[in-house]
């Protein structure tokens, strides 16, 4: 892939984009706490990468230079705010907490892959699991929404658990 | 792996923000700067061109192009002016609407660059090595070291040379002219060749210095270039008088800022009507 971004061809931009966009992005989060902040850290890096693809050189994985230069943006932006002091009070112990990034990076990507079989439900059972893994709500209330039995919520709610375990290995 | 017994809970933490983010809104936005800056290479064309010389059996002229060409790099300033440092330390700055097309690398003998729009210089100075713009493939400009800027009108049918420093020779691609220019002097290339102008017009530079002068200049000329400068329409009340005149010096200065000067000097009050900067005579 790194040959592929390095000729310019854009549909190697795509795929990487794509491919890294979400983990990435949900990763910023983790330090920035503000999903909009995160998102542009996750684009400036894509659109850096673009910039110097002609020069760029990756001694690690790309993976790894990925996760590893979203996590310094990131650690530049909280130490830009804090010039307030609050904030500073406020972010010292996420900064301070040693993160090993390998456990971080398996972490993310076992998130995104749950998030992507997740998309792959049907409409119906997937709604009702992030119904109920997402916003919190109980069967019944799920139940009660949906004007179905509660019986159905929990079959569908076992069904995706069971897909879940079946595509995660687990 | 984690451990069974925390299957859910880790990794449904973030599900919700997964879940939230559109990609592909998210990639047409990245896409949209990408596009804003764009590197060509022109390389494989000048190895193709060397492979064929070569088969023709001119060997000492294959020996001269196989040498590594360099990358040529495009740079493409969009809506916005686009600040770009060249391989020997030059800046240039990019008007909107620019192109700039320079070597990743310098040759030994000289500088050379291919310019489309305006754009402003400063050039480090290397008295071996000179710096060579081609602009619109109509008009070049040689310097040694020096600070000038590059303008057009509106049409893009003339090329204005504004020397803000040092020594600059501009001639024309096409005829024979080369004029010499020195600081604060301007020359334009038109249809019919190079003159030297009388004055520099400093103004064609605002963009790049943010500074506006005007002496003695009519208003509707003033109100000309502040719509340039500010990109917005100002017209005049027809209860202004046209032969009302204007000096200062504006140096970076709001849009809010320049209009309240104007006015107290000229005794104007003006208004916002439909976007547009409106002034009448003040009662």
């Amino acid at each position: 892939m790194i040959k592929g971004l390095r000729s310019g061809r854009d549909s190697a931009y795509e795929e990487l984009f794509k491919e890294f966009y979400k983990p990435l992005t949900v990763f910023a989060n983790s330090y920035v706490k503000d999903l909009e902040t995160g998102k542009e850290i996750v684009q400036d890096l894509f659109v850096h990468l673009y910039e110097k693809r002609r020069t760029l050189v990756i001694s690690t994985s790309l993976k790894s230079y990925l996760y590893q230069s979203v996590r310094n943006r990131c650690l530049n932006h909280l130490k830009h705010q804090q010039v307030q002091k609050m904030h500073h009070d406020q972010m010292k112990p996420e900064l301070d907490s040693t993160d090993n990034l390998e456990d971080k990076i398996r972490e993310n990507e076992l998130e995104h892959m749950v998030s992507k079989v997740v998309d792959q439900l049907p409409p119906r059972c997937k709604r009702i699991f992030i119904m109920s893994r997402v916003t919190g709500l109980s069967n019944g209330e799920i139940a009660e929404q949906l004007e179905i039995s509660k019986r159905t919520v929990e079959t569908q709610i076992s069904n995706a658990l069971k897909v879940l375990r079946e595509k995660l290995d687990f | 792996m984690k451990p069974k017994e925390n299957f859910e809970e880790h990794l449904f933490k973030n599900l919700g923000t997964y879940q939230s983010i559109d990609i592909e809104e998210d990639w047409q936005k990245v896409r949209k700067r990408m596009t804003q800056e764009k590197s060509i290479r022109l390389h494989p064309f000048w190895r193709t061109a060397a492979a064929v010389i070569l088969l023709l059996g001119v060997g000492f002229i294959a020996q001269k192009y196989l040498a590594p060409s360099p990358d040529m790099i495009a740079v493409l300033s969009g809506e916005q002016m686009k600040h770009v440092l060249l391989p020997d330390g030059s800046m240039v700055t990019l008007n909107r609407q620019a192109e700039l097309v320079y070597p990743e690398k310098f040759n030994r003998k000289k500088r050379e660059l291919k310019l489309r729009g305006e754009a402003f210089f400063e050039v480090v100075s290397n008295p071996s090595l000179p710096f060579i713009v081609d602009v619109n493939e109509k008009a070049q400009v040689k310097v040694l070291g020096t600070s000038f800027n590059i303008s057009q009108d509106q049409n893009r049918e003339s090329i204005s040379i504004q020397v803000v420093d040092g020594k600059v020779a501009f001639s024309s691609l096409e005829g024979s002219d080369e004029i010499i220019l020195v600081k604060d002097e301007q020359a334009t290339l038109r249809a019919d060749g190079i003159t030297l102008d009388d004055r520099m017009d400093r103004n064609s530079m605002s963009w790049k210095t943010g500074v506006l002068f005007f002496e003695n200049t009519d208003i509707e000329e003033v109100l000309k270039q502040l719509q340039a400068h500010y990109e917005i329409e100002i017209v005049l009340h027809q209860s202004v008088p046209d032969n009302l005149s204007f000096t200062s010096t504006l140096d970076k200065q709001e849009l809010e800022s320049v209009l309240d000067e104007i006015s107290l000097v000229l005794g104007l009050d003006y208004s916002y009507e439909n976007e547009k900067v409106v002034f009448t005579l003040s009662e």
